[in-house]
């Protein structure tokens, strides 16, 4: 039982890890562009398939087809908000709603096309297990966590230590001054849709890796992202952060007890009980009533 | 002739879905990502009624009506008031937990086996005659709620939605039980939505989840936008456009072989997405909508 | 005193925005809020008319006390503000801006309205009679059918305060009613709401044209940074030498 919790634990920081990159990224769009962007899972799952284009069909070196995969989502990404979002600021929002269901349904048939429906998985060499104490980790997962850290730390290095970093941040803390002060937008989206997607190109390569390449990688965990998106409170995307751990702790262990087949399930009543007791999400201000 | 009557009966069904969208959407400005769920609630409410305890047909829709009406209910009122964006979210949160429990809870739903042996309105009289006169009952009842949306939206109510959706503030600072009205819209929409359902069931007679996906939500959303969101006439032609395109690729499936079929059907939807893009970028008043302006939210928001 | 705010604070992140604020309106009374940009003026007005809730402090209106009331409902109690930036109705015609604002509407009701025509028809030609009372009085009458987004911004302005009189408030809150409204109008719009003041309503105006303010009001009070700098009776407030040296110096 306790080797059970425990190896739930485990699996919980791993996802949760893995969230992290997501969540913090659509916190970001929904500050800076102002809506929750529903074609984020299609970042994940592209940059998998190109990264997994890459490895497993053109034989290149990991690294480099990792590199591949962020640089497609980064071109996704970029090629979204030159292409379609930036047409829409200013607009009710409805409309960058229904485009990025747009943008959704394009791409991820555009990967079925490509692709086929069929799952992919990595060339990854076999692994072992190792075991701690009363878990079993697999080294992949370790490296997993490496990356997904180090991304966040590279994050908030960018939102200190330079200058666009800062200033995405200035307008996610504060739309409504930062527009006041006259802060340039066209840059900061810019820079804000390729630090996204790179991140949610990270986050589907790191999850094809651990488990399975399909063409809804992305939109399976999409729901939970968005409830730990809104769990941190969507004005501080190190909030989204450390929901996304929260969110898959709380998914991971909530297997133990609700039947698996339910596991997506939870994200719904995880966000309806973060936004019943505390809408503003923990470290957010409040929603806008 | 049957395939015919089936293209016109899934019409008049997006039909009715785009009306209840419009209500919600085009009048209110209400974000609904978790309209099929609605749908999917009223047409499994009519099918397990109607064959597994034998209720007559009429008291399955209409069970499918209410009982889609009172899910949306408590939704509404719980997450209506946190504006659009999280109202989003949590409808396509609702849509997925309600395919999840279509899906898991055999017992009730049959799972993912579906529900087979749905009745025809008119199936006594034998297939010829049932076909043609469920086709009519459908279109009467397309018909009679496109005259309800065209009679609140001709309406002080019509009047006071579209205030709402303009600028909720403003209404509210005008007395105006905003947050009310909203879940009002919301619980129709989705009674409508439900009736829909029950029609579409008893017109396919075999119902099963992976009918029910987000897709459906999505096929609504163009269909009324390529109609004109907020137009009474758009809803339409958009469900008969959106229709056509659907049913005339795959009869061209059958002659043409540049791609697999997975590859045509994934193309389909490749399409469906650019046009919604397209649209929205380009005339997001519709095809068939007068041109509204593209009033900036920012001026609405610093205050 | 009909309406009564008592050390009302609010901060948003870092800032605090309302330091201890209290302000009394006697009933039938014109009373002017003024202070330099960024004062909190719309925040106190905001925090009055339910559309933000305070940190702290309390709002007593006519007896009864409503910190926690929401906005609409106060509206329906008779305090009804207008925005600083106009918040017109962009897609609906002038005319139904004004309409929509009418109080208990039968073809509002649901369903009842749809079929309770006769009546709601009755109730829209007596509130339609009242609009073009409204309108010819603030030249807005020739644009009755055009929609709301295309009028100008002074236009915007007028309509905002048309559709609060179209409810014939109790408590008329005015943010900046006067801004952007060609001078003409705004002698128009100031005499009106002296003659309102003298039907026994309740005004409160936030204003930056003072020589204006100054001629209408029965009290003012001064907000500067958040705090109370100065309240009292037009002439003496004009003579305070700290007003002078925070707001009238810069101004
Ligand atoms: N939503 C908000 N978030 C952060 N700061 C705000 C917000 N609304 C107002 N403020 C700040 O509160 C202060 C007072 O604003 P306001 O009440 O609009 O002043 P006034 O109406 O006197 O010009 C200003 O410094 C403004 O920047
Ligand atoms: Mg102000």
């Amino acid at each position: 039982m306790i080797a059970e919790l425990a190896q739930h634990i485990v699996d919980g920081v791993v996802l949760g890890a893995i969230l992290a990159l997501p969540a913090l990224g659509l916190a970001l769009v929904w500050r800076i562009a102002g809506f929750p962007h529903l074609a984020h899972g299609s970042l994940m799952t592209i940059a998998a398939y190109a990264a997994w284009l890459a490895a497993g069909v053109w034989h290149l070196p990991l690294p480099l087809a990792v590199l591949f995969g962020l640089a497609i989502s980064a071109a996704t990404g970029v090629g979204m908000h030159l292409g379609v979002y930036r047409y829409l600021a200013g607009r009710p929002m409805l409309n960058l709603f229904i485009a990025s269901i747009g943008v959704e349904l394009f791409l991820r048939y555009g990967v079925i096309f490509s692709f086929g429906s069929d799952f992919q998985t990595f060339p990854l060499p076999a692994e072992r297990g190792v075991r701690l104490g009363l878990v079993v980790v697999r080294p992949l997962d370790l490296v997993l966590l490496g990356v997904a850290f180090g991304a966040l730390l590279g994050v908030w290095w960018m939102f200190r230590g330079t200058q666009i970093g800062r200033r995405m941040r200035a307008v996610s803390d504060n739309p409504f001054l930062a527009r006041l002060s006259g802060i340039s937008p066209a840059r900061i989206h810019l820079a804000m849709w390729i630090l996204v997607s790179v991140l949610a190109g990270a986050a589907g390569i790191l999850l094809g890796a651990r488990n399975v390449i399909s063409p809804t990688l992305g939109w399976d965990v999409l729901l939970l992202a968005f409830a730990a998106a809104i769990f941190g409170g969507i004005s501080n995307p190190f909030g989204a952060a450390v929901g996304a751990f929260l969110m898959g702790l709380v998914s991971q262990l909530g297997i133990m007890w609700i039947p698996t087949s339910y596991e997506e399930g939870i994200a719904f009543f995880l966000i309806m009980i973060v936004l019943l007791v505390r809408p503003r999400g923990l470290f957010g201000e409040a929603v806008r009533a | 002739m049957t395939y015919v009557y089936t293209v016109i009966a899934f019409g008049l069904i997006y039909t009715m879905l785009a009306l209840g969208l419009n209500l919600q959407m085009g009048f209110t400005g209400i974000i609904n990502f978790g309209y099929v769920a609605f749908v999917a609630i009223g047409a499994y409410t009519s099918a397990l009624l109607t064959v597994d305890l034998h209720w007559p047909l009429l008291a399955g829709w209409a069970a499918g009506a209410a009982l889609a009406a009172l899910a949306s209910y408590p939704l509404g009122l719980l997450t209506i008031r946190l504006g659009g964006d999280y109202f989003a979210v949590v409808t396509l949160g609702f849509s997925e937990l309600a395919l999840l429990v279509v899906l898991n809870e055999r017992q009730l739903t049959h799972g993912a086996i579906g529900i087979t042996g749905i009745h025809r309105p008119f199936a006594a009289l034998g297939p010829h005659l049932s076909a043609p006169l469920a086709l009519l009952t459908i279109a009467a009842l397309t018909a009679f709620t496109a005259y309800l949306i065209w009679q609140i939206g001709h309406s002080p109510l019509g009047r006071l939605l579209r205030a709402i959706q303009a600028n909720e503030s403003a209404a509210q600072a005008l007395g105006k039980n905003t947050v009310g009205y909203k879940v009002l819209v919301l619980v129709v929409g989705s009674a409508i939505a439900g009736l829909a359902g029950a029609l579409y069931a008893h017109w396919v007679q075999y119902i099963s989840p992976d009918q029910f996906s987000p897709d459906v939500t999505f096929n609504t959303f163009i269909a009324l936008i390529l109609g004109g969101v907020g137009s009474l006439l758009g809803p339409v032609i958009g469900a008969f456009v959106l229709i056509f395109f659907l049913q005339g690729s795959i009869v061209l499936q059958d002659y043409v072989h540049i791609f697999s079929a997975n590859q045509q059907s994934a193309l389909r939807f490749m399409i469906i997405g650019l046009a919604l893009v397209l649209l929205i970028v380009f005339r997001p008043e519709g095809i068939m909508g007068r041109m509204k302006s593209r009033r900036s939210r920012r001026s609405a928001d610093v205050s | 005193m009909l309406l009564e705010a008592r050390d009302i604070e609010k901060s948003y992140v870092g800032s605090r925005v309302l330091k201890s604020v209290s302000v009394a309106l006697k009933p039938g009374s014109i009373t002017a809020l003024i202070g330099p940009n960024g004062a909190g003026k719309t925040t106190l007005f905001d925090i009055i008319s339910g559309f933000v809730q305070a940190d702290s402090g309390m709002v007593r209106y006519s007896g009864e006390e409503i910190t926690r009331k929401p906005a609409f409902l106060r509206a329906r109690r008779g305090i009804v503000k207008t925005f600083q930036i106009p918040h017109e109705f962009g897609g609906l015609s002038v005319l139904d801006n004004l309409l929509v604002a009418s109080s208990d509407q039968i073809g509002e009701r649901f369903p009842v309205g749809l079929w309770s025509r006769r009546a709601a028809r009755e109730q829209e030609r007596v509130n339609t009679e009242t609009a073009y009372g409204i309108l010819e009085f603030l030249g807005l009458l020739a644009s009755r059918e055009v929609k709301a987004e295309t009028l100008s911004a002074g236009e915007k302005k007028l309509l905002e305060l048309a559709r609060a009189l179209m409810l014939a408030p109790r408590l008329l809150m005015l943010d900046e009613p006067l801004a952007g409204v060609p001078v003409s109008v705004g002698e128009q719009i100031l005499e009106h709401l002296v003659d309102i003041g003298a039907q026994g309503k309740t005004l409160l105006i936030v204003e930056h044209n003072l020589e204006a303010v100054m001629r209408v009001a029965d009290w003012v009070y001064v907000l500067v940074d958040g705090e109370l700098l100065a309240s009292g009776r037009p002439s003496d407030v004009q003579c305070n030498e700290r007003v002078q040296a925070a707001y009238l110096g810069k101004a």
